[in-house]
């Protein structure tokens, strides 16, 4: 085909821009004034699929990259996706080394026994299943989750890099063939009749098993439509040049026929996953309600902080539902309050984002996380709103205030109070201290008024903290 | 010179200072302290440091100046909880037309310094005027040495911002506002912003605490931003109805005139405010007895 160079040129430039905005959207979520929603989540099919956001500034979008992938195929991973971009870039180092990997040799047989029937389709299966309940497995499996979290230097990216790494050092494109569950997704929208890629003639020379995705299966004179990803790759390799871009005919005359069974394994491995994930649901609900509860009344109980508006307006159970786990909100707090949930406190708090008030406090006038948080999981409110969300209760500890314990005036908890009325109040006592009378103020929380934002428990200067935010449990 | 040119001269000597007995103000060409009330900000700084000798007398040409505002706490410019950036841009202009070298701006935030710099409009108003905002985000040794103050009663030992040691002017730039603990916060307390310490511990002894870091780190140069004092709920405010209207800018040489002028704004007498009262003790400035003088523009 005359003009694949010409389109392999337009792909690769599309590549660099689309790593180009996601560079520039992450760049600018870094900066305070600046913080904008990441596209990619937030305009994405199996984000939607699974949280169904059901809103018209979404379904545009998301409608125009269905309809432009049943038209033209699996083009997002080959010319959209960042992560795609990444292991692409990473190739100029890793192609080298690849050829002295000698354990690629077998892992490649392995996996193009895979790319009939990939196991990412299970996953696919099982993700859309779960997101329904808590917690949805997509945050582990979502690439455009994974390239943030990469991004923010976050330790759980970096191990996902070096897999990424190890993963490429066997085949290029692994992690997408086997594994990323949009790519089966749009790989699934991809075997309904369009505009494909199919092979014309064929000299049996084998060179473009050279393909990433592989794809192009010249003994059976067929391209997995559910695997290209449109590179127009083989441009310069076919010596026939016998591939052809254009609409599908529905006749069979591939050689040998697309086999029925193969059919019914697809099938079969996608239903395997949904199963699966159905399976694990119930099990996870039946296993969280006798420990907490019943989760659908939506009073998990947990003592961590959540980031503004999430125990105000949305609830525990929803939040941890909706959260993507993709770390942007940890990154672009100006303040870094917000910390990674590790492990201790349950699988649904698994990395979700919590609050920590030690060095600063949630600053009054900010909302940078609601603003950056791509699925709302962190719902985005006006700041007079934000402004009046509770995110926990100051308490006072009277055994370690010094104006209780020690008799010395403070004050600094009402002092640094953003709240208009004060939510921390004092009241003044006469007492004889060393033989002298003094004027002590005493502190106190105003229940109804405290936002838990934490300033206070940041500048306490008793040690340990004498005035400390808990999580108000509503429920 | 005849007989008669000599007394002349003699007389004329003669009633030049007993008219500076009797009509101090009017012969004066520098006050102790200036008070300008007038809806015009800019005009008003202006005006108020001509009171006190012009801006030549405290900035000398090649001199490096630290403009110290209160930048404190992140809330927008209109609620006052920080110094009105016009009054900011225009001290920054005057230094630099007293042929200033550099001139730096910086505080100390208890919030998040890039929030509060930006949402009080201080850093895009002294960029402007050419001045160097600098970001305040660690406190380390280096940013921050230590110093020791003679004479001090508490505070005997602190940190001190490397740029403001290294500096020959500094002017201070308080907003006059309500505070819990201190009564006041104006002049004297806004030098707590020039400290690396941990600030939360001098509350414990706040009035002792501020008299001692103006006795070991004098203002030169005092301008009060009293044109909308908050008079409720302070430090951090967050009302428009905690503050008043008064259209003042205070300027003075000594900070203890100075914020006593300013608690006479919010009615209060200032020798009960305890760290005014101790600077006077501790020979920082006058409370009172300084000759002021107020001009409506």
């Amino acid at each position: 085909m005359h003009n694949a160079r010409v389109l392999k040129i337009i792909r690769i430039s599309m590549q660099i821009a689309f790593f180009g905005l996601f560079l520039w959207v992450f760049l600018r979520s870094l900066n305070p004034f600046m913080s904008t929603e990441n596209p990619f989540l937030k305009y994405d099919l199996l984000v939607f699929l699974t949280h169904l956001n059901l809103r018209w500034q979404y379904l545009l979008p998301i409608a125009g990259i269905l309809v432009l992938t049943v038209i033209l195929g699996r083009f997002f991973c080959g010319w959209v996706c960042p992560l795609g971009s990444v292991i692409d870039l990473m190739d100029f180092i890793l192609k080298p080394l690849r050829k002295i990997n000698p354990w690629a040799k077998y892992l490649l047989s392995f996996e193009l026994k895979l790319v009939h029937t990939p196991p990412a389709w299970f996953l696919l299966g099982a993700v859309v299943v779960t997101a329904f309940f808590t917690p949805p497995l997509l945050q582990y499996l979502h690439p455009n989750v994974w390239i943030i979290r990469i991004f923010s230097l976050s330790s759980l990216g970096l191990v996902f890099l070096g897999l990424l790494v190890l993963m490429s050092l066997h085949s290029r494109r692994f992690w997408c063939i086997t594994i990323c569950p949009l790519g089966a997704l749009y790989g699934l929208l991809a075997t309904l009749p369009g505009l494909r890629l199919s092979i014309n003639e064929c000299s049996a020379c084998g060179r473009c098993s050279s393909c990433p995705m592989k794809a192009a299966q010249y003994r059976e004179r067929k391209v997995l439509h559910h695997q290209c990803t449109l590179c127009f790759d083989f441009e310069g390799r076919c010596p026939v040049k016998g591939f052809r871009y254009g609409q599908t005919k529905q006749t069979t005359d591939t050689i040998p026929n697309p086999s029925r069974r193969r059919f019914l394994q697809q099938g079969g491995i996608l239903a395997g996953g949904i199963a699966a994930g159905a399976l694990f649901t119930v099990i996870d609900t039946r296993l969280t309600s006798s420990l907490v509860g019943h989760r659908s009344e939506g009073s998990v109980q947990t003592r961590l902080i959540r980031p503004p508006g999430v125990t105000g307006v949305s609830t525990e159970s929803k939040f941890a539902e909706r959260c993507l786990r993709c770390f942007q909100c940890v990154r672009s707090c100006p303040n870094e309050i917000i910390k990674i949930t590790g492990t201790g406190f349950g699988f649904d708090s698994l990395f979700t984002p919590n609050v920590e008030f030690d060095q600063y406090g949630c600053d009054y006038n900010c909302q940078v996380c609601q603003l950056v948080c791509p699925n709302y999981a962190i719902p985005l409110q006006t700041l007079q709103e934000k402004q009046h969300t509770k995110m926990g209760l100051a308490r006072i500890h009277n055994g370690l205030c010094v104006v209780y314990a020690n008799d010395t005036n403070c004050l600094v908890c009402e002092e640094v109070c953003p709240v208009p009325e004060k939510a921390v109040k004092y009241y003044e006592r006469t007492k004889v201290v060393d033989g002298e009378e003094v004027v002590l103020r005493y502190p106190y929380v105003e229940p109804h008024l405290c936002i838990g934002c934490g300033i206070c428990q940041a500048l306490c200067p008793a040690f340990p903290k004498a005035i400390v935010v808990h999580r108000a449990h509503t429920a | 010179m005849n007989r008669r040119e000599f007394l002349k001269a003699t007389l004329a000597t003669g009633f030049y200072f007993a008219a500076c007995r009797i009509f101090p103000d009017a012969l004066r060409d520098a006050y102790d302290v200036g008070i300008v009330k007038g809806t015009n900000y800019e005009k008003s700084t202006v005006e108020a440091i001509d009171l006190v000798g012009g801006i030549r007398k405290y900035v000398k040409p090649g001199d490096i100046v630290v403009v110290k505002p209160n930048i404190g706490f992140n809330a927008p410019p209109e609620l006052k909880a920080t110094t009105d950036p016009v009054v900011v841009r225009t001290v920054v202009h005057l230094c630099f037309q007293a042929l200033a070298s550099k001139v730096y701006v910086f505080d100390r935030p208890v919030n998040n310094p890039k929030l509060t710099y930006v949402n009080s409009g201080i850093e895009e108003a002294a960029q402007s005027a050419g001045a160097k905002v600098l970001y305040v985000n660690d406190v380390s040794k280096k940013l921050y040495p230590g110093i020791r103050i003679g004479g001090a009663h508490w505070l005997k030992e602190t940190t001190v911002n490397r740029y403001i040691l290294e500096s020959d002017v500094l002017i201070n730039l308080p907003v006059a506002k309500n505070h819990s603990s201190a009564e006041l916060t104006v002049g004297m307390k806004n030098l707590m912003g020039i400290t690396g310490d941990q600030r939360s511990k001098w509350h414990w002894e706040l009035h002792e605490a501020i008299s001692d870091i103006n006795l070991g780190v004098k203002s030169h140069l005092t301008v009060i931003d009293a044109t909308n004092i908050m008079v409720k709920n302070g430090p951090t405010g967050g009302r428009p109805d905690y503050l008043k209207r008064l259209d003042t800018i205070i300027a003075s040489h000594d900070v203890v005139s100075a914020d006593a002028v300013a608690a006479g704004l919010f009615g209060k007498d200032p020798a009960r405010i305890g760290y005014i009262a101790l600077g006077q003790q501790k020979g920082i400035g006058k409370l009172e007895g300084f000759i002021s003088k107020s001009v409506q523009i």
